[in-house]
């Protein structure tokens, strides 16, 4: 049996390139997305950059972290904090007592213009890290500062230091260049005082005749003496170093796994359809072989003989495809500024190779599907002209589509009660299982739907309208699968585009409707407004209130796991002046202490204790004071009491809101935020900005999660469009014969694409109306104004670009087919 | 059944009281509306009708490639009607061979790898000058490496019936194997044909529609609107021309 496949394989090699493209493409997206995305365990490793030199590090604990069960089924989530807690003041004393150098590290706020780094350091620590002076020494004098190359500034220059204790004069004493981090540096008892005395690490070096290696390490433990405090020696030094690109890397991590499920869905979607299309359509080549007397079971070995073959070749193909694309991907979603300036997407083989055998088991079972059909036919009955498909309808498309259908009823339903802020997440779900149920009924919608399609144009197309829409109805078979990459390229970009802008909508209204102050004070450069400009704001004669908000990372515990919630350091009593949050039991004049907290709706009542992480990974218990409404702007997001702030989080605000009396110099107001490198914009503007932010970063989303699943689905329109238009010579080559023109063919293979194109938008539609009323019917009630936001540009210009692709595939090739003579085509078998 | 024991157990093919009715719920059609029929062996038996008449179809339930609605047929002794697919499918490649009229062959395999087929779908491994025998036999010899689509259709037809032999079968049939060839090339089969019957003593039924044809045959069984209307013995063309005549325009 193996020669005979053996030499089919060889003969058939033009028409197995089809399945071939599919598959290889396939696999090369699915390897793509996976090795991106297992690139993020781990990313922010690497060896310390600033604690290059010491022996031991010592450093406050920085991981929020959840351990369940116990024995054997201990498992322990931990998620690390962009910071690190603060160590106790009385630290440094008791490290004293071991013999070695031992220097304190502070990293207060400080920023100036025209040099990098917003820390300012002792000058102790820069002996912590090789360095060059490019101009000047070291600080001498209290108002010395050293900053960080690149910079014009020279030894000097008198400069202006942002600080959290306001605005300083220093002056330049040297510059210089080093690899680690930029940051400014002062003498040392100037910066504890800017770091308002905040220990960041203390870093202890061996001495010549005192302790050294492990005996070393083993002292400053037992000096320690805290099991919440960190002693790291070797590479795990970097970890007592900031991580400030956590949060960018949770947002890269939830981008990339929406990838790998887009990417998953359409792959799988497109092989089965491929290879299932690709056996159906040799019927009577199996009906000879049934003749010849194959039995059932040797023509399903056959078909999945040869489908292994060319299954592993493409699958290979595709592996090294993914594995080549993968790092230009991450290199892309660095520019974008999704992923953390070191990303990138190493070459590991199990993601590769779990891509592999997913396609190439989605490639088997396509195939002896296909071939379990082949094989139960009679010989006769597959040598007959199968041109109109009577059983199009199989029981596997029966249940697979009705089992799709039942899946997406719940998932709908569902929109009104869960967490709306995974709405969009669950749309798209339900619109991949939708689209699935679409395509498996096909077969039953295509007749009344091309019915109704050429209706009103019916006269004006002629005979050649009539041949294709005949052509369209009664072969359904093939209708239905080259309608299919349509429906699944139209379809998930229509309901990922519309699902993300009637959320944008939704979110614009509720930060609409949020913010009641008249003005805003945003940061520059810095990472926020120090404290001392928002005195000076509050001080400016006319204002009534200048609240400043300072945003976190907080995580919560959901499913033994620390999840990443945000969280607003806010003035409880002073924010209903101007943020409007609806609250729905208890008071918001009640946040204040260190030890109040509140919280959306749905989880905690009034007088609830909430166990959380602060930002820098701090376990903490708090007492809910307040309960706020659901609001789409306000999921997953905790007020923090202001007085917690001062201990856990850099003295800095995020935004300061004022209001102000009419009369106010809005000129004072201006003068005071540049006074602290920050910004005065009107709310109208602040809201506008936030909005086109966030446009961009959905723009650009969009494209991460839809764009190589859109590529794609676009070159799987094109090649099952091939297949179709070569399997039909004969029929092509018949008409010719009764009199139909070359221009004429193929004249209606054009509108015969046209139609396909036509079925799969309609059916497409159908999935796009249904995830946005959907989103809208879920988003309702937790935004104050939804719209139903249809991308229409967008969504026409892709549904343009399949239009073009379906007609140049099959236009094409019948062009290539017309041309040779038609009474050979007519004898020609498939 | 009583009729069983009335038909001559020895004859290749028995048909019994088959009907076959094709269609949908709106429009069926009854190829055969009750046949029964023996097939003498080692005799050369042609089926002869008008068009419509259902002869196709008569070959087809005979061997096996489609089934009876209702009926019984026994094939070398063995009754079909019951088997499953794949035990029909075993009947069929060890003891029948069947030629179509056109497209006989696997376009993507060699004459010789077509011929060696049902051998090898049977598990068996033959060698290869056992194949070039059969093919010798039909009198095709030089190009066994060939495909079919380098053949000119008598060479296919040649090859195609070397395949259905090659099995040694208890019967061969043959649905109009001469009606795409030229009326040279069609007499060198139909020779080649009778040459099996009289000298291995194969047995062949064969359909057709030309009454040149049935005159290789030693009895021509005449159908009509899926029934047995008569049969004749040692036929000559213009008989068999005259007795058409006479059905095709009976009411």
């Amino acid at each position: 049996m193996t020669a005979v496949a053996w030499q089919t394989i060889r003969a058939r090699i033009a028409g197995m390139v089809g399945t071939f493209i599919a598959l290889a493409l396939g696999v090369g997206l699915l390897a793509m997305m996976a090795l991106t995305l297992v690139g993020t365990i781990g990313a922010g490793g690497g060896p310390p950059r600033w604690y290059t030199n010491p022996d031991v590090v010592v450093a406050g604990a920085n991981e929020a972290t959840v351990v369940t069960g116990h024995g054997e089924d201990r498992e322990v989530a931990s998620v690390r904090a962009p910071t690190g807690r603060p160590l106790p003041a009385d630290l440094p004393g008791r490290l004293s007592t071991v013999d070695a150098t031992v220097v304190v590290d502070h990293a207060g706020f400080g920023s100036v213009q025209g040099a990098p780094g917003d820390t300012v350091h002792p000058w102790s620590a820069a002996g912590m890290h090789a360095y060059t002076w490019i101009a000047g020494g070291a600080p001498a004098a209290a108002t010395d500062v050293v900053l960080t190359a690149p910079t014009a500034h020279r030894p000097g220059d008198r400069i202006t230091v942002l600080t959290a204790r306001g605005a300083r004069q220093f002056t330049v004493s040297g510059v210089l260049d080093t690899a680690a981090p930029a940051a400014l540096y002062t003498v040392d008892a100037v910066a504890a005082d800017l770091a308002l005395g905040r220990i960041v690490a203390v870093a202890v070096t061996a001495k010549p005749g005192g302790p050294q290696g492990r005996d070393l390490v083993a002292r400053v433990r037992a000096a320690v003496g805290d099991d919440t405090v960190r002693v790291l020696t070797g590479k795990a030094r970097r970890g007592a170093e900031p991580y400030p690109d956590s949060e960018r890397l949770t947002v890269a991590i939830a981008l990339l796994s929406a990838s790998c499920g887009m990417a998953g869905f359409v792959s799988i979607f497109v092989v089965a359809g491929t290879f299932a299309y690709a056996v159906a359509a040799r019927r009577r080549e199996f009906g000879l072989l049934r003749a010849a007397g194959a039995t059932p079971r040797q023509v399903r070995r056959l078909v999945l003989g040869e489908s292994l073959v060319v299954g592993v070749i493409a699958a290979g193909a595709g592996s090294v495809l993914g594995t080549v694309a993968a790092p230009r991907f991450a290199r892309w979603l660095v520019e974008t500024g999704f992923a953390p300036d070191n990303f990138t997407a190493h070459v590991i083989f199990w993601p590769v190779a779990a891509a592999f055998g997913a396609g190439l088991l989605v490639a088997l079972i396509g195939a002896w599907l296909a071939a379990r059909r082949a094989g139960l036919v009679r010989p006769v009955e597959a040598l007959r002209e199968a041109a109109v498909d009577s059983r199009a309808m199989t029981p596997a498309r029966w249940i697979v589509g009705v089992g799709a259908i039942i899946t997406t009823v719940p998932l709908l339903a569902a929109f009104a009660s869960v967490d709306s802020d995974s709405t969009v997440a669950l749309a798209i779900n339900a619109a991949m299982f939708l689209i699935v149920a679409l395509a498996m009924f096909a077969p039953l919608l295509i007749p009344p739907l091309v019915s109704v399609l050429t209706a009103p144009v019916a006269r004006l197309l002629g005979p050649v309208g009539t041949l294709a829409t005949h052509g369209a109805r009664t072969a359904v078979r093939r209708t239905a699968a080259t309608a299919a990459p349509i429906l699944v390229t139209v379809g998930i970009a229509g309901s990922t585009l519309a699902g993300f802008a009637t959320l944008a909508s939704a979110t614009d209204s509720s930060a609409r409707s949020r913010i009641v102050a008249d003005a805003a004070v945003v940061p520059g450069a810095a990472p926020g407004v120090a404290d001392p400009t928002v005195a000076a704001l509050r001080a400016v004669p006319g204002v009534t209130a200048a609240v400043p908000v300072t945003e976190t990372p907080v995580w919560v515990r959901e499913n033994g796991e620390p999840t990443d919630w945000q969280g607003r350091y806010v003035p409880g009593p002073d924010v209903a002046a101007v943020l409007n949050l609806p609250v729905v039991a208890g008071s918001l004049a009640d946040l204040a202490g260190t030890d109040t907290v509140a919280v959306p709706a749905g989880r905690w009542n009034v007088g609830d204790t909430v166990a959380l992480w602060l930002g820098d990974s701090t376990p903490v218990r708090l007492r809910v004071v307040a309960v706020l409404a659901e609001q789409i702007d306000l999921t997953e997001t905790v007020l923090l009491p202001w007085a917690l702030r001062d201990a856990h989080a850099q003295p800095l605000a995020s935004t300061v809101y004022l209001r102000f009396d009419a009369g106010t110099p809005r000129a004072a107001l201006a003068a005071a935020a540049v006074a602290g490198g920050a910004t005065l914009v009107r709310t109208a503007d602040y809201l506008t900005a936030a909005a086109t932010d966030r446009d961009r970063t959905n723009r650009f989303g969009a494209i991460a999660v839809l764009g190589m699943a859109l590529l794609y689905t676009g070159i799987a329109i094109a090649n099952t469009l091939v297949m179709a238009t070569r399997g039909r010579a004969r029929e092509l080559a018949t008409l010719r014969l009764a009199g139909t023109t070359p221009g004429q063919v193929l004249r209606m293979v054009a509108v015969e694409s046209v139609l396909v194109t036509a079925v799969g938008a309609v059916l497409a539609a159908i999935v796009t109306g249904v995830t946005v009323v959907a989103c809208y019917r879920g988003l309702a009630s937790v935004a104050p104004a939804v719209d139903l936001v249809v991308p229409w540009r967008e969504l026409g210009a892709i549904a343009a670009c399949c239009l073009l692709t379906a007609v140049v595939s099959s236009v094409l090739p019948a062009a290539l087919l017309v041309r040779r003579r038609a009474a050979d085509l007519a004898g020609a078998r498939e | 059944m009583n009729t069983t024991l009335m038909r001559d157990t020895t004859a290749a093919v028995a048909l019994c009281d088959v009907r076959k009715v094709y269609g949908t719920r709106s429009a069926t059609v009854t190829a055969l509306a009750g046949v029964s029929l023996d097939f003498g062996r080692g005799r050369f038996t042609a089926v002869m009708g008008p068009s419509g008449s259902g002869k196709s179809t008569l070959l087809q339930v005979a061997a096996g490639l489609d089934r009876p609605t209702s009926g019984e047929i026994h094939l070398d002794g063995t009754p079909i009607t019951g088997l499953s697919e794949t035990k029909l499918t075993k009947l069929r490649r060890d003891r029948i061979g069947f030629v179509f009229q056109s497209f006989n062959l696997l376009p993507s395999l060699t004459a010789e790898l077509n011929v060696a087929l049902p051998l090898r779908l049977a598990g068996r491994r033959p060698k290869r000058k056992d194949v070039r025998a059969v093919l010798a036999s039909v009198g095709f010899a030089d190009r066994a490496r060939h495909r079919p689509a380098e053949l000119s259709g008598g060479q296919q037809q040649r090859v195609a019936i070397a395949r259905a032999l090659v099995t040694r079968p208890a019967v061969l049939f043959a649905d109009e194997p001469t009606g795409a060839l030229d009326s040279t090339t069609g007499r060198e089969v139909l020779t080649l044909l009778r040459r099996l019957v009289d000298g291995v003593g194969q047995t062949i039924v064969m359909v057709t529609h030309d009454p040149y044809v049935t005159s290789f045959a030693d009895r021509v069984v005449f159908l009509a609107d899926g029934r047995v209307a008569g049969e004749l013995y040692d036929p000559t063309p213009q008989a068999v021309a005259e007795r058409m005549t006479f059905l095709e325009s009976a009411p």
